[in-house]
């Protein structure tokens, strides 16, 4: 669209438009009694925050490094086996994953953080990957042609060229990862699961939509700061060459 | 100046050993342009990437100003050596400063004297520093992006340039222009220059000396005047063309052709510049349907007159070795 700010008003009018025709739908009294599980909330979102972000920032630590260190030609050979075998880690459904990551670390929040890690790896490792290796060959040949060192070349070119889709990878991965949270409180790991779990098996509808609605409220927040951050991180030459394609 | 002494490199293709460069000596002196001409595959590109050993050479050495470049390390080398590539190569997330400055900064220049000579360098190609330095590649044409890859070979001053078909992916009307800007540049700043082309007057417009290559092996290596007038081979004498005598007409300048006196002095004849090319003589003498033409000075004095006979008697004379 041609103007930004007419764009991001589109969006907030739609969102709006929905959780109202969510909200209208609702049989009356279930907002009055969803309100009885704010305290609730603010503590279990705050655990299912913790469990997003520590398994989200750990999994970019590891996640990142790793895509680079199969790009490096003298991994090319073994880089696409490797991502093979993060693939199947992606494959295996969420909860048999947890429920192996509890079979060897226990109950609680060290086996969610681990479960999570491993689900949000694969995107952005992958990203990174594939970030860097579509630096045009040319770009390489001048940055060496130029006298960069090869990790000069990594730091000055490579990466920053390969940062917006690094950064899809990242966001990708956190939507990912937010959504699976809830399901840590199976393992004990806590966490908003705990509402929507309870809910069902209560059938506490108002109990069950506080956790939903404020899981999918985290996802939003995270997801439109991700955005903000990936305004400051992407170079602005980048974003100005992938505008103009 | 720049020696490459029996610079030799042998790919491994499947198993099979493929010569793409066969020992090629070459001595080009300083300040010269020397094109390395040749169909694709011939050997050319990788004769000029040994130089900066992009391509490790497989044998043989290659001597900058003397010096043996084998005992210097590879970053070492290529900051030492401009480097220009037909796909420019911009780096998009930097400025146009950024990207100017970026062997400097590799170097270590304080960043008062390299910013300072990005503003001189885009001066040079007539980009104004105050609009352009800020500014990002992707907001650049084709046109001033070359300008700018071009530059930022000059940006550490280095003495020896490599520039692997520069031109090439600019449309007719503007390389014509940028060539041009190139040489008037050249006679200024006199740095001796590998070029590679596949085009034949390309390669006669910029060389000083041309190195025409075939499978590998480097066939002739002279001035243009002197391939064009006696190409070595066969494959030289068609790879320039049945034109080549014609080409030949663009190395001179009218003055150098024209003879002192005329038995029938016409003093209407057309007049022509004595600094126009003999390529634009030959065809006004042409068009004109004359005799005869007037060499002028810029103030109309007659300095001389050129005829069909005094052209190709002087074509005649420099094919002579």
């Amino acid at each position: 669209m041609s103007n930004p700010l007419v764009s991001t008003a589109a969006k907030w009018a739609i969102l709006a438009a929905i959780l109202l025709l969510f909200v209208g739908s609702m049989e009356p009294g279930t907002l009055a009694e969803m309100r009885y599980y704010v305290p609730d909330v603010i503590y279990l979102g705050q655990q299912h925050l913790e469990l997003a972000l520590v398994s989200g920032l750990a999994a970019i630590a590891v996640a990142i490094p790793l895509g680079v260190l199969f790009s490096r030609p003298t991994m090319q050979r073994y880089a696409e086996y490797c991502m093979q075998f993060l693939n199947i880690g992606a494959t295996i459904p969420t909860l048999a994953l947890l429920a192996m990551s509890m079979a060897f670390l226990g109950i609680g929040f060290i086996p969610s953080v681990f479960g999570l890690f491993v689900i949000t790896l694969l995107p952005i490792a992958r990203n990174t990957y594939v970030g860097l290796q579509a630096v045009p060959g040319f770009m390489h040949e001048t940055a060496r042609g130029m006298g960069m060192s090869e990790k000069q070349k990594l730091f000055r070119v490579e990466l920053p060229n390969a940062m917006s889709v690094i950064f899809a990878g990242i966001r990708t991965a956190f939507a990912l990862n937010i959504g699976t949270v809830p399901i840590a409180y199976l393992i004990g790991g806590g966490g908003l699961g705990e509402l929507v779990f309870m809910g069902i098996r209560l059938d506490d509808t108002p109990m069950m939509l506080a956790g939903a609605l404020a899981t999918a409220s985290i996802a939003v927040l995270i997801d439109i700061s991700l955005g903000a951050l990936s305004v400051l991180c992407i170079p602005k030459g980048i974003r100005l060459s992938t505008a103009n394609h | 100046m720049i020696k490459l002494e029996k610079l030799t490199k042998i790919f491994d293709s499947f198993g099979h050993q493929v010569t793409a460069a066969d020992s090629i000596d070459m001595e080009v002196a300083s300040g010269e342009i020397c094109v390395l001409l040749g169909p694709s595959g011939c050997g050319k590109t990788t004769t000029l990437k040994m130089v900066n050993r992009i391509i490790q050479p497989t044998s043989g050495k290659v001597y900058i100003h003397g010096e043996d470049t084998s005992e210097l390390n590879d970053t070492e080398l290529r900051r030492r050596i401009g480097y220009v590539i037909q796909q420019i190569g911009l780096f998009p997330n930097m400025t146009i400063e950024q990207n100017i400055c970026v062997v400097p900064d590799l170097l270590g220049w304080p960043k008062d004297k390299s910013r300072r000579r990005a503003s001189e360098l885009l001066d040079l190609v007539a980009l104004d520093p105050s609009l352009f330095l800020k500014r990002y590649p992707a907001q650049l044409s084709g046109g001033q992006q070359q300008r700018v890859g071009v530059i930022r070979a000059l940006a550490a001053d280095a003495p020896v340039m490599l520039m692997d078909e520069p031109f090439g992916a600019i449309d007719p009307v503007n390389r014509e222009i940028i060539q041009d800007e190139f040489l008037k540049m050249q006679r200024e700043i006199k740095k001796t220059i590998l070029f590679v082309s596949h085009d034949i007057d390309e390669a006669v417009k910029m060389a000083d000396k041309i190195a025409i290559f075939s499978e590998g092996k480097l066939l002739q290596f002279a001035s243009p005047n002197e391939i064009l007038a006696n190409p070595a081979t066969d494959f030289i004498q068609s790879f320039v063309g049945a034109d080549r005598s014609i080409k030949r007409l663009q190395l001179f300048q009218a003055k150098a052709a024209m003879t002192s006196g005329s038995d029938n002095v016409a003093a209407n004849s057309p007049s022509i510049s004595a600094e126009a090319k003999l390529t634009d003589a030959t065809a006004l003498l042409y068009s004109s349907n004359a005799a005869e033409l007037r060499c002028v000075d810029d103030q109309d004095n007659t300095l001389g007159f050129l005829t069909h006979a005094s052209i190709s008697a002087h074509l005649n004379l420099t094919a002579q070795v």
